[in-house]
């Protein structure tokens, strides 16, 4: 009687332990790499998704290298349309055969149109949901989103692999999904997002073999795109986001009339609020550390007071920079997307809930000084003449 | 005596450790989180002391009584009636506690992992398996606490680890930026965790070193309190204001690693960990609700009690809370308002101290008249 | 659909009984009530809560009773 009960209870382990309830094999998912987020002129959202294509990938027989050749498509478009996120998602899951599986779209890119409307809670479906990822890097695009989709990339395998790449190569702005959140949880909800931008096709290329690329940097307020700024403004931020890494600054010294290009190897900024009675001043202390990537001066640059001269120039064409960002940022939008609140609140915390209320006011007035440390560190052979 | 079993100082504290933290270090930083803001690792220090108490309060009555648990005390203190209504009172405190304990687990494996099987399948899975460590005695019990601790420090400092490089240390200023208060709001949030330590009544009487029970018992909460912080910390240098946007934010954050962009995806890892020792904690309340079941029936074993128990416990967790709001509701009154723990691990057995105080003190001076 | 569920969790119970009770020492007439008594519990509980499902849990009376007692204190005070 025992035994068979025993038989009885290990036959049902055979049959509850396969875990049939979840399973997903490879084959049955539609794996999703990028997405793409649109208005339409109904009001409605389009959900453009990126889906990995088994057959572009899975091809390569003699090894990975031959992947992209040959003209496969390794990514399928497929748009969902819906009055909300997951309802778009519904009306795109209508349309595949396969099970969606979100944890690899890494790049979200989200219409100029959209974005104006505001984003904060249609974002809240890629937050609450347990498969995309915090990682995901968010772009704007100028023009329709779908439309960057759409572009066959020639280097890599889909325009969102391509967006990933561009965003890690950290020349100009970047941001991921949690960078998003967290701006909007901050104290002022000022957000910049990068945004792309189609290169228009050379000569004798079909529309679609150009590039997305990034150029340009969205500012949000409270989650609505109201700005944009240049690509030198935009370095600029970064500079007061301690996010600068990768940088080539050329200087042109007055009594030289050729240029010296500089690279940067290390930057570094503190901001150091201070209050004092009613009068805000922040101080910008930056450290960085550069090499000489080329010399068309007749500067011997192993000469002492040739390279002080040269970090002087270095200096002073930092500064201008940032005073210009300053301008723009500051005086022209008055929105602080360059983290000033944050780091009065964080410094001064109690003197700060005076200021919270009237933040928006008093961000403009604020005083700004540069104490910057620059050091070139290699001038490099190169010519002597 | 109904446990036959041994078990040394060091594995009740291991198992006092799991018993607390299993759930805890998921849940705790979002939920602290709600009202400490960038300070909730300052609240688990301040919350630390009722769990100090808590043990101590146990010792104590154990000295009193060293053979016995909280069942048998509560008699020879109120006598043999109100002893047993105490110890009904804190049977059903403690099964309904362990049906919610049940139930997060059912919910939680249901929400994030796998949206598509039925809960009462991972729920009596999970009874299933608890019920044969449960059925195999403490002393199974105590080595199984001892397989899963180094398994489960170990993975926990692999995953703080790998977030250190995406953390960053100014996202906790300002420090205390309104005060305590927020602080010790949080603190009382994690009250219901340090009262747990309570239950450590049940496992005093039947450690083979006595002596050093207080000494593991002590150490257990000033390890919990070491865990509570660092998870915390790490929480608020990874996510800072984000935090409670997380259900999970330690999950959150396992996720968010990525290394050299192939190690990523890492959740699995904390769903591994947090299985183990939501399974150990599971076993340790089984175990309790079962042997104090048994103790208050006067039955000279408890293993005909495990099955029928289980069942029992299963039925109540499928139907704990029908759905998020009524469990959300649930949280917020055991966090916020009045904790059913703190009643069963701080309130009762403080009383049954001052009762057993006065009873051995009296009876000490007649001893003394008659002599 | 119900009664679905409840020849199941019979069928769970009946299971149950099988396994447990040969384990039990014929000696022991207490462990043999409490078992039977146990069990018959659980299975009205799990067919009571089957039929209606709206029912409270435990759960949720302990905390329902609590404020209620926690009320009273706080209206002494």
């Amino acid at each position: 009687m025992r035994r068979a009960i025993m038989i009885g209870v290990i036959f049902m382990a055979f049959v509850l332990l396969t875990g049939c309830w979840d399973r997903r094999e490879t084959n049955d998912l539609a794996i999703i790499t990028g997405v793409a987020l649109d208005k339409n002129k109904e009001g409605q959202i389009e959900l453009t998704a990126e889906i990995h294509s088994p057959g572009g990938s899975g091809n390569g027989s003699g090894g990975g290298e031959d992947n992209n050749q040959g003209g496969v498509q390794s990514t399928v478009l497929q748009i969902g349309k819906g009055s909300s996120i997951p309802e778009a998602i519904e009306n795109l899951n209508e349309k595949l055969p396969r099970e969606i599986l979100w944890s690899h779209a890494e790049a979200i890119v989200i219409s100029k149109a959209f974005a104006e409307n505001g984003i904060s809670d249609e974002l809240d479906f890629f937050v609450r949901h347990p498969e995309p990822r915090l990682r995901s890097y968010v772009f704007i695009s100028d023009g329709k989103a779908k439309e960057n989709m759409a572009l066959r990339p020639s280097l890599e395998r889909s325009v969102s692999e391509a967006l990933i790449k561009l965003a890690e190569s950290e020349v100009l702005m970047k941001a991921t999904l949690f960078d998003l959140m967290e701006m909007l949880k901050g104290e002022q909800g000022a957000i910049v997002l990068p945004m792309i931008d189609k290169l228009s096709p050379e000569e004798g290329q079909l529309p679609s073999e150009s590039i997305a690329y990034i150029h340009r940097s969205a500012v949000l307020k409270q989650g609505k795109m109201i700005g944009v700024i240049n690509d030198q403004i935009s370095r600029g931020v970064l500079w007061f986001r301690n996010e600068i890494n990768e940088s080539i600054v050329t200087v042109e010294p007055d009594e030289a009339d050729e240029i010296i290009s500089m690279n940067l190897i290390k930057g570094r900024t503190d901001l150091v609020p201070e209050i004092d009675g009613q009068s805000l001043k922040m101080t910008v202390k930056i450290v960085t550390i550069d090499d000489v990537i080329q010399n068309q001066t007749s500067w011997d640059l192993k000469r002492l007071d040739k390279l002080k001269a040269l970090e002087n120039e270095l200096v002073q064409k930092i500064e201008k920079r940032l005073t210009d960002t300053l301008d723009t940022v500051q005086k022209e939008m008055k929105i602080d997307i360059i983290g000033f609140g944050e780091e009065f609140r964080r410094h001064h915390p109690k003197k700060w809930k005076n200021i919270k209320g009237d933040w928006d006011e008093k961000f403009p007035t604020v005083q700004v000084d540069f104490d910057i440390d620059a050091r070139v560190l290699r001038a490099g052979k190169g010519s002597e003449t | 005596m109904i446990e036959k079993g041994k078990i040394s100082a060091l594995q009740m504290g291991l198992l006092m450790y799991h018993a607390i933290l299993a759930t805890g270090i998921l849940f705790i930083p979002a939920t602290v989180f709600n009202v400490a803001k960038q300070d909730i690792w300052i609240s688990p220090i301040l919350a630390s002391p009722l769990g100090f108490l808590s043990v101590y309060i146990a010792y104590k009555l154990n000295k009193y009584y060293p053979k016995d648990t909280i069942m048998q005390y509560s008699k020879h203190i109120l006598g043999t009636f109100w002893g047993k209504m105490l110890g009904l009172l804190l049977l059903l405190l403690l099964i309904t506690s362990l049906s919610v304990m049940f139930w997060q687990y059912g919910e939680y494996v249901v929400s994030e992992f796998l949206p598509h099987t039925p809960k009462s399948v991972i729920i009596g899975m999970m009874v299933i398996l608890c019920a044969f460590a449960v059925h195999g005695g403490l002393e199974v019990l105590g080595r199984l606490a001892g397989m899963v601790f180094p398994v489960f420090f170990l993975l926990f400092l692999v995953i703080i680890i790998l977030v250190l490089p995406d953390v960053e240390v100014k996202r906790m200023l300002p420090v205390m930026e309104n005060g305590l208060m927020p602080s010790l709001k949080g603190a009382w949030v994690l009250c219901t965790w340090f009262a747990q330590f309570g239950i450590i009544y049940f496992f005093l009487p039947f450690l083979t070193d006595r002596e050093k029970g207080l000494k593991f018992g002590m150490l257990s909460v000033l390890v919990v309190t070491l865990t509570l912080v660092v998870t915390n910390i790490i929480v608020i240098w990874l996510f800072g204001n984000v935090t409670e946007n997380f259900n999970a934010p330690f999950m959150s954050a396992s996720r968010y690693i990525s290394l050299a962009e192939f190690l990523s995806h890492l959740e699995s890892i904390v769903m591994a960990i947090w299985i183990a020792g939501t399974f150990i904690k599971l076993c340790v309340f089984y175990y309790v609700v079962v042997i104090g079941t048994a103790e208050w029936l006067n039955l000279s074993d408890y293993r005909s009690l495990v099955l029928p128990m289980g069942f029992l416990i299963g039925v109540f967790a499928m139907q704990a809370f029908l759905n998020s709001a009524e469990a959300a509701e649930h949280f917020r009154i055991v966090s916020h308002e009045i904790m059913d723990t703190l009643v069963y691990g701080l309130l009762i057995p403080i009383f049954l101290f001052l009762g057993a105080y006065i009873r051995k003190t009296i009876f000490k001076h007649k001893v003394r008249r008659t002599n | 659909m119900k009664w679905v569920y409840i020849v199941s969790i019979t069928a769970l119970v009946i299971l149950m009984f099988i396994f447990q009770w040969p384990k039990i020492k014929t000696v022991e007439k207490n462990e043999k009530i409490a078992f039977i008594t146990l069990t018959v519990l659980g299975w009205a509980i799990a067919i009571f809560y089957v039929i209606f499902p709206s029912m409270p849990s435990p759960a949720k009376i302990v905390d329902f009773t609590l404020m209620q007692i926690s009320n009273i204190f706080r209206t002494l005070w």
